[in-house]
Parts: structure tokens; sequence; C-alpha cells
């Protein structure tokens, strides 16, 4: 990993954050399989399903949160509050952010959210790049580093699963820190 | 169509109902219930899953839909006033809105009505029933503004 060397000044950094965790997490999924209820079904994503199941629903946002009906096989990527940032002891003005990220995955059934969860684990450990720049398109990178520490990743299954109905008992999250490191912005 | 009787007249039908909808519908046009969609917005920049773009100077182009006056249905008002609810517990003035199902073509989809100065926002529609060949749509909707 490199750290930065030069502003970003990056303007909404948490959405931008956010928005990197999302495409990163729905495109590593879409490409191990669990295809995109966004695409139509005759899509090569939708070819072939893992275990020929529904496809995933991709989420930025909670879905009960918003109203929104929760599909099978709904994954949504939150980040949670953003902390303080914090000075670091390396490279002049180099600062830091741990954004707590959540996957929360609802699975058709126990086996499936657990294959899910596994999955987005996996992808979630040791993973290091750039956040993406989101006022443009495609995203650009921009000179802020995102680490993904396998020691900050976990399966949880939420309270709120235990009493819920239908197949969202089968509730799964996964947690994590995205940390970003980035050149703090000059004050006068 | 499957439930078609030859000797049920379904234009008659929905004339007669019609008939009693606008006779029970408020004399003032003001007054009468309009339904309105969201307005679409069109940005000219990248936006995320809620259609909020990244660049606050983005530019946005409103496209607001016609809203839709004239439209004969039934009205139930259910009163949440003079009820003892826990705090922060909302319960919020209903109406349901009884549509025949040509009628239910014309506003399917509406986010929210207009009824006497009053927003409601819609909730749901209960599954469709009908009689032989005619369709008949229950709406719900939601007072924006009751606590």
């Amino acid at each position: 990993m490199t750290f930065p060397g030069t502003p970003s000044n990056l303007r909404f950094r948490y959405r931008h954050v956010h928005a990197t965790m999302f495409d990163y997490v729905k495109t590593s999924l879409v490409g191990l399989g669990w295809g995109d209820a966004g695409l139509p079904a005759s899509d090569p994503a939708n070819a072939a399903v893992n275990f020929a199941t529904t496809p995933a629903t991709y989420l930025e946002f909670q879905p009960d949160e918003s109203g929104v009906k929760i599909a099978v096989n709904t994954v949504a990527i939150t980040l949670g509050d953003e902390p303080a940032s914090e000075d670091e002891e390396m490279g002049p003005g180099l600062q830091l952010v741990r954004f707590p990220v959540f996957v929360d995955i609802y699975g058709a059934n126990q086996a499936i959210s657990h294959s899910i969860a596994s999955d987005v684990k996996h992808m979630l450990e040791n993973h290091y790049q750039q956040v993406m720049d989101h006022t443009v398109s495609p995203p650009a990178p921009v000179d802020e580093q995102l680490e993904l520490d396998k020691d900050d990743v976990m399966v949880m299954k939420p309270q709120a699963a235990l009493s819920a109905q239908d197949f969202r008992r089968y509730w799964r999250v996964v947690k994590t820190l995205a940390r970003v490191h980035y050149i703090g912005d000059a004050h006068v | 169509m499957a439930n078609a009787n030859s000797e049920f007249d379904a234009d008659a039908f929905r004339t007669g109902i019609r008939f009693v909808y606008n006779l029970a519908a408020p004399p003032v046009a003001e007054e009468q219930i309009t339904f309105f969609y969201n307005s679409q917005l069109i940005y000219n920049t990248p936006v995320d899953g809620e259609d909020t773009p990244f660049d606050p100077q983005a530019t946005v182009q409103r496209v607001a839909p016609r809203a839709v006056k004239n439209v004969p249905c039934g009205i139930e008002y259910f009163d949440a006033a003079h009820q003892e609810i826990v705090f922060g517990t909302v319960t919020a003035s209903k109406i349901h809105v009884t549509l025949l199902d040509e009628d239910y073509q014309r506003v399917k989809g509406a986010n929210y009505v207009v009824l006497g100065g009053e927003k409601y926002l819609y909730k749901v529609t209960e599954a469709p029933s009908g009689l032989f060949d005619v369709g008949l749509y229950v709406t719900h909707w939601t007072n924006e503004n009751d606590t």
C-alpha cells in the first residue's frame, strides 16, 4: 500500500467512500456468480447464478429505513457513523479516518446467506485500493488510500433476525472498517 | 374475459358507479381529489443509489408529470383525532379510495393525493376484486401532516 502524497481536496468524502465500497462489493459479487437483479434475466451475469438461486439485489441503503421492500438475496452496503479523523505519524498532514462498513445480506435460506457472507468476508480481507471520485463518469481514483484489514472483518447474525418472518430470519451482517488515509486539507 | 357474463352490462355498471361517485364528490372543484406524481429529476452528472448527485453544482432538469383530476372514485375517511397514542407513535388520518378498473389505470403509480387541502401519501393497494369483468381497486393513503 502506498500512502497518499498530495491533498486530494475530496469533498463529501463519506459519500465517495461509500460509493467506492458499494462498487467494489457489487462488482466482486457479480464476478463471483451471484448475479444482478437489476439486469435482465437474459444478461450473462444472470445466466448461471450460484446454486440456481435468485440474482442478488444490491442497495446502497438499508431497505427497511427507506421503505423499500426487501427482496430475496438483497445485499445492502452501507457505512456507519463517521468518527473523528486521526493524525498519523508518517508523512506531513497525513490523516486517517475509519468508516464502519456494514454489508447486510438477506439470503433465500441459511446456506445462501452464509455463502454470500463468506464471499463478502473474503473480499473484505486485506484489500487495498484508492478512493474513487464519483463526480465523474466513470469514477476516477483520487490520492486517498482505502485499506480493508482482515483483523476488522466479522460475520454476525443480528438479534432482530431471530424473530423475523420468512427469509428475513436468514439475515446476516458482515462488518468491517474502511480505513481511509488522506492528506488533510490546508486550513488558512 | 374469464369472468364475463352475457347478462351483465359492464359499461352500464361502470356508468352507474361513476354517477354515484360524482354525486358524492365535493361541489367545490378545488376540494376534489387530485392525484399527483413525484417530479423526476434528471442530473447531468453521476448520481448514487438514491439519485442524488455527488457534485453539488450539478444542474438538474425537473420533469413534473401532469396531475390527474376529475377521477370518479369513492372515498372513505378514517380520522385519527381524539385517539390516545403512545408518545412517538404515529397514528395518521387515512383515506381509502376505491376506483373502477379503467379509472385506476389513469392514476396508477400516483405518489400522493390532495383532498380538501390535505395531502395524503400513497401506502398500498389492496388485492383487486371485481364484479364479472369490471375490476375494483381500493387504495390506501395516509395524511402527511398528522402525528
